[in-house]
């Protein structure tokens, strides 16, 4: 593991339970994977009706994109205000994340960003098989950072 | 995020027109209020116009006069539609229906209660297949429209279409949710400068609510205070004015879009 959770909380503004990531994989300056094993926990904090939908992997994306920003230095040490300002090509393959055996791995590609923005393609599998796939552009606040 | 604008469309009271409305908005002519006049698109086949209300009129009005001062096609422009309360006529006529004896309720309003009803007329107008998003955000309807045409046109390096409309409620509704005019407003916007752009938007978000910028003419500050559509005036009287300036428009969750507008000369 390149991270542990700690180091993880340390690098994005959630924390507790909402800090959904358990480490991250392998990244470098345009990739990053992480995993996840609490998407089966009955207290895990987005769960709905009973269930963890599959929509709320887009979170867990969200915070991968955000550890990568931490990590490659496009965001800095400290966590800046970012704002999801569109997801497009989403393809959820299932109801649910919580049904399956195996690890979450969540996978973000950086495909255009700069000091203002930065638009990542994700896909999220739960033991070998992707459930959700999409991009999306989280637009940073430039003033707060620099 | 830059785009370039490369047409405007506008209709409101007393504004028939980006051109015509250039000297009001740009302060060299006093603004006087009227009612809001737009007609049916001519585009539409006539079962189309007669179902057609007036947020679509608002939708189609504005969207074909900022597309046809671009010169681009509109049948192959993609269109990012935002309204805050969309066909506010229609869930009144719908509410209507609802509280008689029979509940029963037109299939034409049924057809219009959709919030991407204007879209949908707008394919037929223009027989455009393009990609469409149709949004609301309450108040900050506009500056997630920008947001979402300029990410578009940022990152697709394609020309968008924004339109913005909104219009009142009728009593009862409109004492619960009050919109005061009937306003619609549309920008083209590309990846690229052409012999058609009118400006240049840097666009970047803004954590912390500065306050939002306003218009000083009083008129059209209530008006833009009194229509979410109607939060582009000052980027408007901007262009209109061929002055730079740093804009802030409002954003869901009270945060901010910061516009840089530089019109192009």
């Amino acid at each position: 593991m390149r991270l542990s959770r700690d180091e993880i909380a340390r690098l994005i503004p959630h924390s507790g339970p909402m800090c959904l990531l358990d480490g991250v994989v392998q990244w470098d300056a345009s990739r990053i994977q992480c995993v996840s094993r609490g998407h089966r926990a009955a207290d895990n904090p987005l769960r709905s009706g009973d269930q963890l939908p599959t929509v709320c992997g887009i979170e867990y994306a969200m915070q991968a994109m955000a550890v990568h920003g931490g990590l490659s230095g496009k965001v800095g040490s400290r966590p800046r205000a970012g704002y999801l300002a569109s997801l497009r090509n989403l393809d959820c393959r299932a109801a649910r994340l919580d049904d399956r055996d195996g690890e979450l791995l969540v996978e973000a590609e950086l495909v255009a960003g700069d000091s203002s923005h930065a638009s990542y393609r994700f896909t999220l599998q739960v033991g070998g098989v992707e459930l959700l796939s999409g991009r999306a552009l989280v637009v940073l606040d430039a003033g707060a950072g620099g | 995020m830059r785009a370039f604008v490369e047409g405007i469309g506008l209709v409101g009271p007393g504004l028939n027109g980006w051109q015509a409305s250039r000297p009001a908005l740009a302060g060299d002519e006093p603004y006087r209020a009227a009612p809001t006049a737009v007609a049916a698109s001519p585009l539409l086949p006539a079962v189309e116009r007669r179902r057609a209300g007036m947020p679509v009129r608002l939708a189609l009005a504005a969207g074909i006069e900022a597309i046809e001062s671009s010169g681009l096609d509109a049948a192959a422009l993609g269109t990012v539609f935002t309204s805050s309360s969309a066909d506010c006529d229609n869930v009144h006529a719908i509410f209507e229906s609802l509280a008689t004896a029979d509940r029963q309720v037109s299939p034409t309003r049924f057809h219009n209660s959709v919030h991407n009803a204007a879209a949908g007329y707008w394919s037929i107008a223009t027989q455009c297949r393009a990609a469409s998003t149709s949004l609301c955000a309450y108040d900050a309807s506009f500056g997630a429209g920008l947001l979402d045409a300029a990410s578009q046109v940022a990152l697709d390096r394609q020309p968008v279409a924004l339109i913005a409309y909104d219009h009142p409620y009728p009593a009862p509704l409109g004492a619960a949710r009050e919109i005061k005019a009937s306003f619609g407003v549309a920008l083209v916007l590309a990846p690229e400068r052409t012999g058609a752009s009118l400006a240049v938007l840097e666009i970047g978000f803004e954590a912390q609510a500065g306050a939002a910028s306003r218009m000083q003419d009083e008129g059209l500050e209530a008006l833009r205070d009194g229509v979410p559509a109607a939060r582009c005036l000052p980027l408007l009287a901007q262009i209109a004015r061929g002055s730079p300036a740093r804009l802030l428009l409002e954003m869901p969750a009270d945060t901010r879009l910061r516009v840089e507008v530089t019109p192009c000369a």
